[in-house]
C-alpha cells in the first residue's frame, strides 16, 4: 500500500514539473528602438534639429531632436486636429511658415514663432481659404526657392457631390502671398490673411487633371502627376509635357535633377532619365527596384545621399543614391510598423511615420 | 530536462514489472499542406518560393510510428492505476522541418463504482511552424519582401479530468481543466501563450453506437505583450477559443468497426488595439471532418480541415483561411504482454 502511493506520488510529481523554457526576447543590439505613441502618424518634415509631424487625427506636433534619444515636444494642438487629417507637412525656413493639409479639406499655414510663443494665445495653424473653390485639397507642394513660398495645391473636384461641374477632375491652385510681407516676423501673423489663389499654375486653357490622382511632386519648373495608371508631366505655366501608362496603379512619384522615380503598387519603383523634355525610353536609362513592394513614398535626403521608400506594412526601404545617376544601391530594410513616411534625423538615425506613432531606431 | 529522467525511471519501472503492455503501431500517409498555407499564399510560390522554407513542396507524404507502454497497478485491496507512457514520431518526407516529437505521459486511476481520475500531460517539442517575419531583427539586408526565420514552438499541457458514470456501461460524463503552455524560439516570444481551459465530455452507447460529444473552452493569454520587445507592441495576440467535437464509432456485422468525427472550434481575438489589424476582430471558424475504417489490424482515415478567418481586414482573411486534408493509413501491431 505505501509502495503504491509513493508511486501515485511520484509520477503525479512529474506531472507539474514544466519541460518548456521560456525564452528571453530577441533585442536587437547594434539598434536602438523607441516611439512615441502619438496616433497614426502621416507625414514628417525635418529641418535643423526640428521635427514636424502631421497626424491623422491629433494635428500637428513639433519636436525638438537636437538630443536624437530625447524628442522634446515643443508644440502640440491635438484640439485643432480633432476632424482632421493631416497627411502633409513642411516648414519654411526662408518664411518661418509652418504648412499642413488636411485630406480632402484645406490647406492649413501658421507663423511658427507665432505658434510657439506660448503667450500670445496663437496656437493653431489657420485655413488658408484665397478662393471658394479651394476645399478638397489632396497634395501640396511648396516651393520654397523664392524669397516667399508659394504654395502648389491639388484640390479634387467631384461631380457627384458639386452642382458645378458636370465631370469629375483635379486643379492645381497657386497660392502666393499678395502683397509679400515685408518682413515676416513682423507680418507673420497677418500676411496669413493676404493669400492669392487667381493664377493659375498650368494652362487650363490645354489641361484638365484627371479626379483620380494618387500623387504629386514639383521640381525644375515640373509638376510630376501620379494618375491611376498614367504618369504625366507638366510644364509649369504650361500643358503636357509627357505621359506614360503603366499597368499598375501609381501610388508615389519624385524626380530630381531629371531622374524620375514612380513608386507603384505591387511592383516596386520605376526609375528613368528626363531626356530634354520627354521620358527616356532608353533601356540603359530604365532601372527597377523595391519590384515586390508597394511604394507608398518617396523621400530623398540630400546630406547623406539616402533614397527612403516607405513600403507600407513592409517597412522602410533605404538605398545608396547620390542624387542624379541611375546608381541606385540597396542598403537596408527597416522593420518598421506600416510606415507612411521616413526621414534620416542623422547619419545613424531614422524616423517613421507609422500606424502606431513615430518610431525611431538608431544604428 | 528532470522530466525525461523521471519518465526514464519510470519506463524502466515497467519494463521490470509485471502487467506491463506494449503497443504500437506505424502510419504513412499524405498531407496536401501541412504549412497551412494559405490559398493566396500557395498561389505566390512561384514569384516567393522561400514561403516555403525549407520545404520541397506545398504538400509531403509523411511516415510514423506510435508506441505505448502501460503498466497497470492493482492489487488486493487498492484501486486500479493504469501508467501509460506514449510516444509518437512524424517524419515528412517533402518538409524535414515539420517532422516532429511528441509524447504524453497518463496517470488514470480508478475510484471505484466506474469513477475515475486520470492525470496526464502531454510535451511535443521544437514544432516547426512555418516561415515568419522577425520584427525585432529591426534591418534586414536583402532587398527582399520576405525578411523570414523559422518559427518552432514547444508546447506542453497539463490535464486532470474526472469521468463519472451517468448509466453504469452505457453512458458517461468526464470534467476536465488544463494549462497548456506554448512558448516560442526566442525569435518570436511575442506569440507565447498560456491557455487555461475546461472541458466536459458526455459518451453514450445507443444501439451499437458510440457517441461522443465534446466541449472545451479555452482562454489564451499572449502573456509577452508588451514585453519591452519592438514585435510585442501594439499587437495582442491573446485569444478565447470554444471547442466542440463530436465523434461516432461502431462496429459493423463483419466485426469491422469505423466512425466519423467533426472537430470545431471557434476562436474571438481578443486585441483591441485599433492599428492591430491582424488580430483585432479576427475570428476563426475551423472544422475537421475525420472519417475512418479500421479492418482487422488496418485503419484508412481521411481528414478534411477548413479554417475560415473573418477580418475587418481581407488581407488577414486571406492569409489566415486555409484548406487541408490529410489521408492516413495505420497498420496496428499486436500488443505485447509481459
Amino acid at each position: 500500500m505505501i509502495k503504491f502511493k509513493l508511486y501515485i506520488i511520484i509520477v503525479s510529481l512529474c506531472f507539474f514539473l514544466s519541460c518548456v523554457e521560456n525564452h528571453n526576447p530577441f533585442v536587437h543590439e547594434d539598434v536602438d528602438i523607441s516611439s512615441v505613441d502619438i496616433g497614426e502618424v502621416r507625414d514628417l518634415y525635418f529641418y535643423n534639429d526640428t521635427l514636424f509631424v502631421a497626424t491623422e487625427a491629433q494635428g500637428v506636433y513639433v519636436y525638438d531632436v537636437s538630443d536624437v534619444n530625447n524628442l522634446q515636444e515643443i508644440y502640440s494642438n491635438a484640439i485643432w486636429g480633432l476632424g482632421k487629417d493631416i497627411r502633409s507637412i513642411y516648414f519654411s525656413d526662408n518664411s518661418k511658415m509652418l504648412y499642413a493639409l488636411d485630406r480632402f479639406g484645406y490647406t492649413y499655414h501658421g507663423y511658427l514663432p507665432v505658434l510657439l510663443d506660448e503667450s500670445n494665445g496663437v496656437d493653431t495653424l489657420f485655413s488658408n481659404q484665397c478662393s471658394v473653390s479651394n476645399f478638397h485639397a489632396t497634395r501640396m507642394f511648396i516651393d520654397d526657392s523664392n524669397s516667399f513660398p508659394e504654395a502648389y495645391i491639388l484640390h479634387k473636384h467631384n461631380a457627384d457631390i458639386e452642382l458645378y461641374t458636370d465631370s469629375s477632375y483635379s486643379q492645381i491652385d497657386y497660392m502666393i502671398y499678395n502683397p509679400v510681407p515685408f518682413d515676416p516676423a513682423l507680418d507673420g501673423l497677418f500676411n496669413l490673411f493676404f493669400t492669392d489663389c487667381t493664377q493659375s499654375i498650368l494652362d487650363t486653357g490645354l489641361v484638365r487633371l484627371d479626379y483620380n490622382i494618387n500623387d504629386m511632386h514639383f521640381d525644375n519648373n515640373k509638376f510630376f502627376i501620379a494618375n491611376e495608371n498614367n504618369f504625366e508631366i507638366y510644364q509649369k505655366f504650361g500643358g503636357l509635357i509627357d505621359s506614360r501608362e503603366f499597368e499598375k496603379e501609381i501610388l508615389s512619384v519624385y524626380s530630381k535633377n531629371n531622374v524620375l522615380i514612380v513608386g507603384m503598387r505591387d511592383v516596386g519603383c520605376y526609375i528613368t532619365l528626363l531626356s530634354g523634355n520627354s521620358i527616356s525610353d532608353d533601356s540603359s536609362d530604365i532601372l527597377s527596384i523595391a519590384e515586390d513592394f508597394t511604394i507608398y513614398n518617396i523621400e530623398y535626403n540630400s546630406q547623406y545621399q539616402k533614397l527612403i521608400l516607405s513600403v507600407g506594412g513592409k517597412g522602410v526601404l533605404i538605398y545608396d543614391w547620390d542624387g542624379q545617376s541611375s546608381n541606385i544601391a540597396f542598403n537596408m530594410r527597416l522593420l518598421s510598423s506600416y510606415s507612411f513616411s521616413a526621414e534620416f534625423i542623422d547619419q545613424n538615425s531614422i524616423i517613421v511615420a507609422t500606424k502606431n506613432g513615430l518610431e525611431l531606431f538608431n544604428f | 530536462m528532470i522530466l525525461n529522467k523521471i519518465s526514464f525511471f519510470i519506463f524502466f519501472c515497467f519494463l521490470f514489472s509485471n502487467n506491463f503492455s506494449f503497443q504500437s503501431n506505424v502510419f504513412f500517409g499524405y498531407d496536401s499542406n501541412p504549412l497551412r498555407l494559405s490559398e493566396n499564399e500557395i498561389n505566390q510560390i512561384d514569384v516567393y518560393p522561400e514561403i516555403l522554407g525549407n520545404a520541397d513542396y506545398v504538400y509531403s507524404e509523411f511516415i510514423g510510428f506510435n508506441t505505448k507502454f502501460s503498466y497497470k497497478l492493482h492489487k488486493k485491496n487498492i484501486r486500479k492505476t493504469i501508467f501509460s507512457l506514449n510516444l509518437k514520431n512524424v517524419f515528412y518526407n517533402s518538409n524535414t522541418d515539420k517532422s516532429y516529437s511528441n509524447f504524453s505521459i497518463k496517470m488514470n486511476h480508478s475510484l471505484g463504482k466506474y469513477q475515475y481520475i486520470v492525470l496526464d500531460y502531454f510535451l511535443m517539442p521544437d514544432f516547426y511552424l512555418r516561415e515568419y517575419e522577425d520584427r525585432d531583427q529591426i534591418n534586414c539586408e536583402e532587398e527582399s519582401i520576405h525578411c523570414f526565420s523559422s518559427t518552432f514552438f514547444s508546447t506542453e499541457r497539463l490535464r486532470l479530468s474526472y469521468k463519472m458514470p451517468i448509466n453504469k456501461k452505457k453512458s458517461s460524463i468526464r470534467f476536465g481543466v488544463f494549462n497548456e503552455k506554448e512558448l516560442y524560439d526566442k525569435n518570436f516570444t511575442e506569440y507565447n501563450l498560456n491557455k487555461i481551459g475546461a472541458l466536459v465530455e458526455y459518451q453514450v452507447k445507443f444501439k451499437k453506437i458510440n457517441y461522443t460529444y465534446l466541449f472545451e473552452f479555452l482562454d489564451a493569454d499572449n502573456f509577452t505583450y508588451l514585453d519591452g520587445s519592438f514585435s510585442s507592441q501594439n499587437q495582442d495576440r491573446s485569444y478565447k477559443q470554444s471547442r466542440f467535437k463530436f465523434s461516432i464509432r461502431t462496429q459493423l456485422a463483419n466485426k469491422n468497426t469505423m466512425g466519423f468525427i467533426a472537430d470545431m472550434y471557434f476562436r474571438d481575438n481578443l486585441s483591441t488595439i485599433y492599428t492591430d489589424n491582424l488580430h483585432r476582430d479576427r475570428e476563426h471558424r475551423d472544422i475537421t471532418l475525420t472519417y475512418w475504417y479500421k479492418m482487422n489490424k488496418n485503419k484508412f482515415s481521411v481528414a478534411l480541415r477548413s479554417r475560415n478567418t473573418k477580418s475587418p481586414n481581407s488581407w488577414v482573411e486571406d492569409l489566415k483561411t486555409f484548406n487541408r486534408f490529410i489521408i492516413t493509413y495505420h497498420r496496428y501491431f499486436n500488443t505485447v504482454r509481459f
